[in-house]
């Protein structure tokens, strides 16, 4: 029993939580870029926490259900269709054999989740269904299926509310990052009070920042990095690090984003603003 | 034995150790030394341990409530650690093929570094080289032990593809490409061999941190008749 993609939109793949134990092989954590998002859907249909859900990027992916199941598309902002008729998101969706569910345009953020009930059958590696070119396929195609286990039975009727407040803010917490201490005071004071925002150039891998600092760092010895790890190139570029990052990097750290700052940022759009809040988390010299 | 270091906490899960160190070879064994030990058994809650040159990144499966508990922990590990031991790891040979159809940069470097690329062959062949750590693409080695008369700057432009098994030469690091991939490494030759696969489901790369390597010079022909299923992609 299968979902078929009619229409892959752009950079479509199945994602879950991620994979642990690969970086020491070069392989990447990978995993939903909005895991809040992405949990909430597999909680409204009462799935296990870390189900495999389809992850879309803004619009046009069109998908066909041959058997009976349970859906959550899970979306910050936006227009949704079940068989040509507008539907909820955030909500449980009843689909039968035939149906499709259409991705007209998100509203807000970048990101949306599909999970469905029980999750998606994919092949996984190191534990995690999640895609990354080198292990899988890097996105979904038109035509490709992907399996489920159809679901005949009663949905609840209860579900949890997606809590829009958790994506009000222009403020990303940030820890400092292992070089932030490099940093001049004045460059320490424009991270801590200038406005920022993203420039078009994003993807799994990494965001870059519009705004550039003058540099003052030479690159380091290579050393490792994390998704949110905020990196600062010689032109004074900063690129902040997503989930399909690269486990090392030769670029000064200067910042770390908190889970919930990556998530946030992930669903910023290119030209929106946003602020950096700096957070202490204990730590110190010896 | 006092080493000078920080342990600084990245952010809710993780920790990294840096030594403030040189880059040698004792280093590496202390730090794969200390990260055998902490994906031990007896260090449940750790998920994963990645080495650079001088650091330890270590990643926990949940968040760190106590870091000054967790740090002294880290530092009993750490100052408990008395080892002396040589890494013995068996010497494993990579052919390559330093044709100028696939060494894109050897005229330059030969020009560059005044020496006949016979010689630059010979340098980079006859070294034995130490795995310090897979980073940057899955199976991507970073290899220290390069000749310093074969030291070279990256790339100020980064080619956009480079193929597979390409080795390349970085400031004082030589390495091979795993995978197509974008690089800005001054490339030498290529390797017929698979460094990271799939099929061998125990372990994805070849190399890992710790390794030697030697590269062994092979012609074109020769180059052309290795195989993807050949002994040397069966590891």
């Amino acid at each position: 029993m299968s979902v078929n993609v009619k229409q892959s939109g752009l950079y479509a793949s199945i994602q879950d939580k991620g994979r642990v134990g690969g970086m020491p092989q070069g392989i990447p954590i990978s995993g939903a870029m909005d895991l809040n998002l992405y949990r909430f859907a597999n909680h409204v249909l009462g799935n296990e926490r870390n189900s495999a859900c389809i992850e879309f990027y803004q619009q046009g992916l069109k998908l066909k259900f041959d058997s009976p199941t349970f859906i959550c598309v899970a979306v910050i902002g936006g227009k949704i269709f079940l068989n040509d008729e507008q539907v909820e998101p955030n909500s449980i969706l009843k689909i039968n054999s035939g149906d499709k569910i259409l991705i007209k345009q998100l509203i807000e953020g970048n990101w949306g989740y599909i999970a469905i009930k029980d999750g998606f059958e994919s092949g996984a590696f190191l534990g995690s269904q999640s895609f990354y070119k080198a292990l899988t396929q890097d996105q979904l195609k038109k035509n490709d299926k992907i399996i489920y286990v159809p679901y005949d039975g009663e949905s609840g009727v209860d579900f949890p509310r997606l809590n829009l407040e958790y994506y009000k803010t222009s403020v990303l917490d940030v820890f400092r990052g292992p070089e932030y201490h490099k940093l001049s005071q004045t460059l320490k004071y424009q991270l801590n009070n200038a406005e920022f925002s993203l420039s078009t150039s994003r993807n799994r891998m990494a965001y870059e920042i519009q705004e550039r600092l003058e540099n003052e760092l030479e690159e380091i010895v290579t050393g490792p990095v994390l998704p949110g790890t905020i990196q600062y190139t010689p032109e004074g570029k900063m690129i902040a690090l997503m989930r399909d990052a690269q486990v090392t990097g030769g670029y000064p750290r200067i910042l770390q984003l908190s889970e919930k700052a990556i998530n946030l940022l992930s669903q910023k759009r290119a030209k929106s603003k946003f602020k950096f809040n700096l957070t202490e988390i204990n730590s110190e010299k010896i | 034995m006092n080493r000078k270091l920080r342990i600084f906490q990245i952010n809710e899960t993780s920790i990294l150790v840096e030594f403030d160190e040189e880059i040698n070879e004792k280093l590496l064994n202390y730090l794969l030394y200390l990260k055998n030990e902490l994906l031990s058994e007896k260090y449940k809650s750790i998920l994963q341990v990645i080495n650079s040159y001088n650091s330890l990144l270590i990643i926990y499966g949940n968040t760190i409530n106590n870091f000054y508990e967790t740090k002294s922990k880290l530092l009993e590990v750490i100052s408990d650690a008395n080892i002396d031991n040589k890494l013995d790891s068996p010497i494993k040979k990579i052919p390559v093929c330093y044709d100028l159809e696939y060494g894109w940069d050897l005229e330059l470097l030969s020009e560059d570094l005044g020496l006949s690329i016979d010689e630059i062959i010979k340098k980079h062949s006859e070294a034995t080289y130490t795995v310090y750590f897979i980073g940057f693409l899955p199976g991507f080695p970073y290899l220290g032990g390069l000749n310093s008369s074969l030291f070279y700057r990256r790339k100020s432009q980064p080619r956009r593809q480079i193929p597979s098994g390409s080795v390349g030469i970085a400031d004082k690091q030589t390495g091979i490409y795993s995978l197509d991939s974008p690089g800005g490494w001054q490339i030498i030759g290529r390797s017929p061999i698979q460094l990271f696969n799939l099929e061998n489901s125990n372990q994805y790369c070849y190399l890992q941190a710790g390794d030697k390597v030697q590269f062994e010079s092979i012609s074109k022909e020769e180059f052309e008749h290795i195989q993807p299923k050949s002994n040397y992609n069966t590891w």
